[in-house]
């Protein structure tokens, strides 16, 4: 188990570094000169010298990686182009409306999905299975900023239980904060959900055909016990693959749902960023995100070996 | 005395098509009863059916009693709580019955909370009884121990120790060792006997494997399609099968094609000192990996035209000096020599070490048959494509007209027809499938055929004709066979020599006759004791 965790700890930190790299190559490729960017079009040659020479700009390449790779382990990400604040307040003040939005999405989705894929599964092909899988398909096909925009339409404009979009900020207490966080994650849980609800049957289908199964029921286990007691814990770790994906989509590709309920997250830090040519404020966010993913994967590792002894003792 | 279990009139349809027909046969107290037939007979069906676990769709009639208790009249709520305390039931596939992620001890105590409300110190106790029971106590296997640690034999025990743990009066064992080898199926046998003999256990053994039954069974009933066409004693069954169906069988289970006459001329397969390793990643952090020798120091010759077999159980490294002598396998040491083209040749492992091991493999002298006859082909292909395959190996192979010429050929000459080309591999039965392989491995002309188990998936009928077949085109294109098995009779009715391999050596040669006749090394012997037979008296008549 240890010398499993330590190769995972390992192999994490080679990926963050080559990330690092990808990162930072593909944004000094981009066309676009932030300094001219900042002082607009009409700049004097030796104010853009002056101000690229502020920013850092003029340094070689090697090592305005360096610092930068350095600042982050040090938690200092650099001061934003446009913004003049310290990148990582920024990221600070939006992080904990992307994080809690998706462990919140995440939650609701597994709640959602799992039993909904045990109910199909063992009741297959009859009208619980063929709900389930209408349903799912059509949770998939609906986009989910049309199906945030309904729900707005429906909760927030028609009968008023909750506000139609903004964020009021922890300090006016958590179950405000959970309200106006509640559509959104309905929205992006849907589709998840959908995708998670028929892993897991599948996945829940395939195990309730193994030798196994037909074993424990040989024992006397009823139908429903065996499903409990052998099929689940079984069937779970295709479905830990999908939730650890689904992070790392929900952290960084809310974009359009934190629009459509003007939420502040991070996703609308990256897409003002982009525009704006705040270089730095994209190459932390990105390298913030995928830092996120990274890790995700590594506990999604781990958590396989908590399911599966044949990892844990090869 | 009331037999133990007694099946009346058993039928069975699944989704209106009939399975079943009018079964009736009992086991005693006390008694092994044998079923004997080959796949698609309804063995296994008739156990499924006496246990209630039959799937969706499956309508049965008749009366299967249970000391007086009819089965079928009983609710699921009633039968759960009959299965696992009043039949127990062991499966084949010991690797895949144990569910992976739990410890075997779980698994056994299962079975006792299933069925009361014992505490887990007890349980614990009854299960470490158990597995002491079934020869893995003494604190050899811990039962904190995962299936995956275990080999299969090991599993086939746990197996049991469930399956008895609350000492049911019957056991329904389906096929339990016929995914094992020689050795470990004998000490499964043995164990079974054990609690016939000692704990009155009542056993219903379903094998296809008639020496099984001959050995263990007090009688056998006979299945084909769904009906028993013949049962009684062992003994006078066995000498005196009337039925044609029966009779078929066991023509087919002891079943010699005719051999060609021995005349080999000069070696065509060479192998030298030949050392294959592969490396044991350790568990433990910062652990130093080690060296797994798989082949050590085996040298063998083939000569052209002769059909050589390889015996050993699972594990002796058969699979990877087959690799190797195929060329997909790199070497540490040694050479591999086929009809004076070198396959293989490493001289100086710390040269060729820097360089990579080196392989290489001449075109198309060499090809192989699996035992798979499912697994071994792509599904998304046509017959006529999965035959061409070999062509990519060979420098002159034909194209359009021709190739579709040869193709043919090698269908006739396996026993199908040119229409066969155009079809995909579901539309075979397992027979014709092995068929296909055959015409695969020999549409290039091949000096040497390498079998890997190659009839072992088959069922007696379809294994003699297969054997038949294999003997017939050893004559006419003069090929030689390096046939690897683990069933003696199989290797003792088409080979000229035999090879016994042991831990990565050959520990002995020489003609089969003489070799299973009289084995100098004591695992032969020890093989060929292990191996199930019918007794002689039984059958020469």
């Amino acid at each position: 188990m240890v010398r499993y965790i330590v190769t995972r700890f390992c192999v994490l930190s080679v990926s963050l570094l080559v990330a690092s790299g990808i990162i930072f190559t593909m944004l000094e490729v981009v066309p676009g000169d932030p300094a001219s960017f900042m002082l607009g079009i009409n700049a004097e040659a030796d104010t853009l010298a002056a101000m690229r020479r502020e920013l850092g700009l003029d340094q070689p390449m090697l090592q305005r990686y360096l610092s930068w790779l350095g600042g982050m382990l040090t938690g200092d990400f650099g001061i934003s182009y446009t913004y003049r604040v310290p990148v990582s307040e920024l990221v600070m003040a939006r992080i904990w409306i992307s994080l809690p939005l998706a462990i919140f999405a995440l939650i609701l989705s597994t709640l959602i999905a799992v039993p909904a894929g045990l109910i199909a599964a063992s009741r297959r092909g009859r009208v619980s299975d063929w709900t389930v899988m209408g349903t799912t398909q059509l949770g998939i096909a609906i986009p989910n900023f049309w199906f945030a925009m309904i729900l707005v339409s429906i909760f927030a404009i028609k009968l008023r239980w909750f506000s139609a979009g903004g964020f009021p900020g922890w300090d006016q207490g958590f179950w405000i904060c959970m309200q106006a966080l509640l559509l959104p994650a309905i929205a992006l849980a849907l589709p998840q959900a959908s995708i998670l609800a028929r892993v897991m049957r599948s996945s829940l289908l395939e195990t309730l055909s193994q030798d196994y199964i037909r074993t424990a029921r040989a024992k006397g286990l009823s139908q429903r016990r065996t499903v409990w007691a052998h099929a689940f814990r079984n069937a779970l770790i295709p479905v830990l693959t999908i939730i650890g994906l689904q992070f790392s989509f929900l952290i960084a590709g809310a974009i359009i749902i934190e629009n459509v309920f003007f939420l502040p997250g991070l996703g609308r830090l990256i897409f003002q960023g982009i525009t704006q040519r705040d270089l730095i404020v994209v190459e932390s966010v990105v390298m913030l995100l995928v830092f996120a993913v990274i890790c995700v994967n590594f506990l999604v590792d781990i958590a396989y070996a908590l399911v599966d002894p044949r990892l844990r003792r090869p | 005395m009331n037999p133990l279990l007694d099946i009346k009139n058993l039928s069975l349809d699944i989704g209106g098509t009939p399975i079943l027909r009018d079964i009736s046969l009992s086991v005693g107290h006390g008694e092994i009863c044998g079923i004997a037939g080959e796949s698609g007979s309804g063995k296994s069906l008739t156990a499924l059916s006496v246990m209630g676990l039959l799937p969706m769709g499956a309508q049965r009639r008749g009366v299967v009693r249970l000391n007086g208790n009819d089965l079928f009249r009983r609710s699921e709520a009633e039968m759960c709580q009959i299965r696992g305390r009043e039949i127990g039931m062991i499966f084949q596939e010991p690797m895949t019955a144990l569910n992976p992620l739990k410890t075997i001890g779980s698994q056994i105590t299962e079975t006792l909370h299933t069925h009361s409300k014992i505490s887990k110190a007890e349980a614990n106790e009854i299960a470490l009884e158990k597995l002491a029971r079934v020869g893995l106590g003494g604190g050899r296997i811990s039962e904190n121990t995962y299936p995956h640690e275990l080999s299969g034999g090991q599993r086939q025990r746990v197996m049991i120790a469930q399956a008895i743990a609350w000492q049911p009066a019957l056991l329904i064992a389906d096929e339990p060792t016929t995914a094992l080898d020689v050795t470990t199926q004998a000490g499964i046998l043995e164990l079974l006997r054990d609690l016939v003999d000692n704990e009155g256990l009542s056993i219903m053994l379903i094998s296809h494997d008639l020496a099984v039954l001959a050995d263990m069974a007090d009688h056998v009933s006979i299945m084909e399609n769904g009906a028993i066409v013949e049962g009684g004693a062992t003994e006078p069954l066995f000498r005196g099968h009337r039925h044609p169906y029966t009779q078929k069988l066991f023509a087919a289970a002891s079943h010699i094609p005719i051999q060609p006459l021995a005349k080999f001329r000069e070696p065509l397969l060479t192998v030298e000192n030949l050392r294959i390793s592969y490396r044991k990643k350790s568990t433990k952090l910062f652990g130093k990996a080690t060296k797994f020798e798989a082949v050590s120091d085996v040298s063998l010759q083939i000569l052209e035209g002769e059909s050589v077999g390889l015996v050993g159980e699972s594990g002796c490294g058969k699979s990877t000096l087959a690799r190797a002598i195929l060329g997909l396998q790199p070497i540490d040491t040694g050479r591999i020599e086929l009809a004076g083209a070198t396959i293989a040749s490493v001289n100086n492992p710390e040269a060729e070490m820097r360089k990579g091991k080196a392989i290489s493999s001449p075109a198309g002298l060499q090809q192989i048959v699996f035992q798979d006859p499912y697994g071994s082909f792509n599904p998304r292909h046509k017959v006529g494509r999965l035959i061409a395959e070999p062509f990519h190996a060979i420098p002159d192979a034909p194209s359009g007209k021709e190739m579709v010429l040869r193709i043919d050929a090698a269908l006739e000459e396996v026993g199908l027809s040119s229409t066969d080309r155009d079809k995909y591999i579901h539309e075979f039965s397992g027979g014709q499938r092995q068929r296909i392989a055959i015409a695969r491995a020999l549409v290039i002309k091949p000096k040497l055929i390498l079998l890997d188990e190659a009839v072992s998936a088959l069922d007696v009928s379809i294994r003699a004709q297969i054997l038949d077949l294999l003997a017939e085109l050893r004559v006419t294109h003069g090929l030689s066979y390096l046939f690897i098995s683990h069933d003696l009779s199989v290797v003792r009715a088409i080979t000229d020599r035999v090879l016994v391999m042991l831990n990565g050596q050959i520990l002995e040669s020489g003609k089969t006759s003489e070799v299973l006749s009289a084995p100098h090394h004591d695992y032969t012997k020890q093989l060929i004791a292990f191996t199930p037979q019918i007794p002689a008296d039984w059958i020469s008549q």
